[in-house]
């Protein structure tokens, strides 16, 4: 079956802030045969992934990524949609994968007046090394000279803040980092959490672009953890106790009242069960990388019979 | 700068230099009895350097497959400009699905967990051990026992010995390059179990001869170095207090 990345979808998230999803459709049960989904998925429905970005309108209008180049001839035209015929002032990239950050060029050469806005410190120890380099090509149209594009362009840190008007973003150091370069976003007047790549899940196709409460079934841990073990792949060989420890910094020094991640459902309600539902899914992925799994898994993938050692 | 590792694998390297270090930005070549493989497109910064090369190694024909270990940017930007030079090139992304997502419309998905002939060479791709980004990959190419880790098994380097590989190293390993690139570049570091990541690294390479691995980010690592390295990695992974810092 051909799969292709679907249209966006957008939805109002509260006064001022859209969301925009597109949904990557993954096929059937039975085209996914490897996966245990018979919890949360009927033999004939469709398995989506997502990417999401976000859009806030206000005296000042922000988008925080721009979904994936083959949505580049929908996504400036849904934008203007949103925003009325506003400009844009500000693109922020939560970081360089062309995943979120795949039509950057496409949204400036449409609103030149918009400032980029782009990590500017990697997110582990050090400042990364030649960020200012790999920062700028963050689209395969990356135009041949980049200092010829007319945007400002900035490079921001954790801590530091925006004031849209009605709404104030901050951008944060994310607890669940993956690449080296992700910052995650909050929104003060709402308390949102942008969380980027964590706390994902894949979603069934009855349900796009809806509320984590609206759902027509519960999310499974399956559905969490399936999305966790492709995007964080290192967590198949994570110390459980910093990764407790990393959502208990979430709880107490977020305390969000809503999650809204690239790759999954906006969270409004009960937000304490899906980071629990996150645990579980942890923990589970921990044992894909206990040693008995891995050795059993590693001696067939390495070592077919057809290939001489 | 060309460094030849096997009989008929190459190094393709660019040094990006730092305040401190240098860091490499690494393709390697792959010329097989029935076709040449690229593994991997370096940076765009290095663009001209990189085709010149690769134009000279392959007589001017371009390599018959680019086979790509991080489908992400900036390592995939140069995919458009290899096929502007040589025509059509068979790119193999770092993702199973939709490679147009990650920037690559004209590339196949990836294979996984079975030996695939690219150019008739046997290579078997895998899900990485420890990678920075989900749209990565490593491959282990059966004839010259070379393990391709993008990402993974990276180090800075001091000037002047760029294109020495580490058993050439006159000092062996700087802890610190290794320490420091770890802490630059895998920000879950200090969440990794190091007892599990260091088993499943000893059973692989218990089945897999490695003759060297292949990072984009380092010297590569012969067969003699590969313990040396992995027991630093896990001791960064088991200090919390960076070294660098002691």
């Amino acid at each position: 079956m051909a799969q292709e990345v679907a249209p966006p979808e957008h939805r109002r998230l509260s006064d001022g802030i859209y969301w925009t999803q597109e949904c990557l459709p993954l096929g059937t049960l039975s085209e996914l045969e490897r996966f245990d989904l018979e919890q949360w998925v009927e033999p004939d429905e469709e398995v989506h992934g997502c990417q999401n970005a976000y859009l806030f309108s206000d005296e000042q209008n922000l988008l925080f990524d721009t979904l994936t180049q083959p949505n580049s001839d929908h996504v400036v035209d849904l934008i203007d949609e949103l925003l009325d015929g506003e400009e844009l002032d500000y693109l922020v990239i939560s970081h360089p994968e062309a995943n979120h950050a795949g039509n950057t060029f496409t949204i400036l050469e449409a609103y030149p007046d918009a400032t980029l806005l782009v990590p500017g410190e990697a997110a582990g120890y050090g400042r990364g090394h030649s960020a200012e380099h790999e920062l700028y090509h963050i689209a395969d149209e990356t135009p041949e000279d980049v200092e010829q594009v007319p945007n400002e362009i900035q490079y921001v840190e954790p801590g530091e803040s925006i004031d849209l008007g009605t709404h104030t973003v901050e951008f944060e150091a994310p607890p669940f980092p993956d690449h080296s370069f992700t910052l995650w976003m909050s929104e003060r007047t709402t308390n949102t959490l942008f969380t980027v790549d964590w706390l994902g899940f894949l979603h069934q196709s009855a349900n796009c672009v809806s509320f984590a409460s609206e759902l027509d079934r519960d999310v499974a841990t399956e559905q969490v953890f399936r999305f966790h073990a492709l995007a964080f792949p290192w967590m198949r060989f994570a110390d459980l106790d910093e990764i407790e420890r990393a959502v208990d910094d979430v709880r107490e020094t977020f305390d969000p009242d809503v999650i809204a991640p690239a790759h999954g459902m906006v969270m409004t309600e009960e937000l304490d069960a899906y980071l629990d539902l996150f645990l579980e899914a942890a923990e589970a992925l921990s044992r894909e990388g206990e040693q008995a799994n891995m050795e059993s898994k590693l001696e067939y993938i390495l070592r077919p019979p057809e290939v001489e050692q | 700068m060309t460094t030849q590792l096997t009989d008929d694998v190459y190094w393709i390297s660019s040094c990006h230099p730092d305040e401190q270090y240098h860091m490499h930005m690494s393709e390697y070549l792959i010329q097989g009895e029935e076709g040449t493989v690229l593994v991997d497109s370096g940076s765009s910064h290095y663009r001209e350097e990189i085709v010149a090369e690769i134009d000279r190694l392959t007589d001017g024909d371009g390599p018959d497959v680019v086979l790509l270990t991080h489908s992400t940017l900036p390592h995939t930007e140069n995919v458009p400009a290899f096929e502007d030079e040589w025509g059509e090139i068979e790119t193999i992304a770092a993702t199973g699905r939709f490679p147009e997502v990650v920037g690559l419309p004209g590339a196949k998905p990836r294979q996984l967990n079975r030996p695939v002939e690219f150019a008739g060479r046997p290579i078997t791709c895998i899900h990485p051990l420890l990678t920075d980004v989900t749209v990565s990959q490593w491959a282990f190419d059966h004839d010259s026992g070379v393990l391709f880790t993008a990402e993974a098994f990276g180090h800075y380097h001091e000037p002047g010995v760029c294109t020495q590989t580490t058993d050439e190293l006159a000092n062996g390993f700087d802890d610190l390059h290794i320490d420091q690139f770890y802490r630059d570049k895998i920000p879950f570091v200090d969440y990794l179990d190091e007892d599990t990541l260091g088993a499943a690294f000893e059973t692989m390479f218990n089945i897999l001869d490695v003759s060297y691995v292949a990072p984009i980010h380092g010297n590569p690592v012969a067969r003699e170095d590969i313990d040396d390295y992995l027991e630093r990695v896990m001791e960064v992974i088991e200090n919390p207090d960076p070294v660098l810092e002691a």
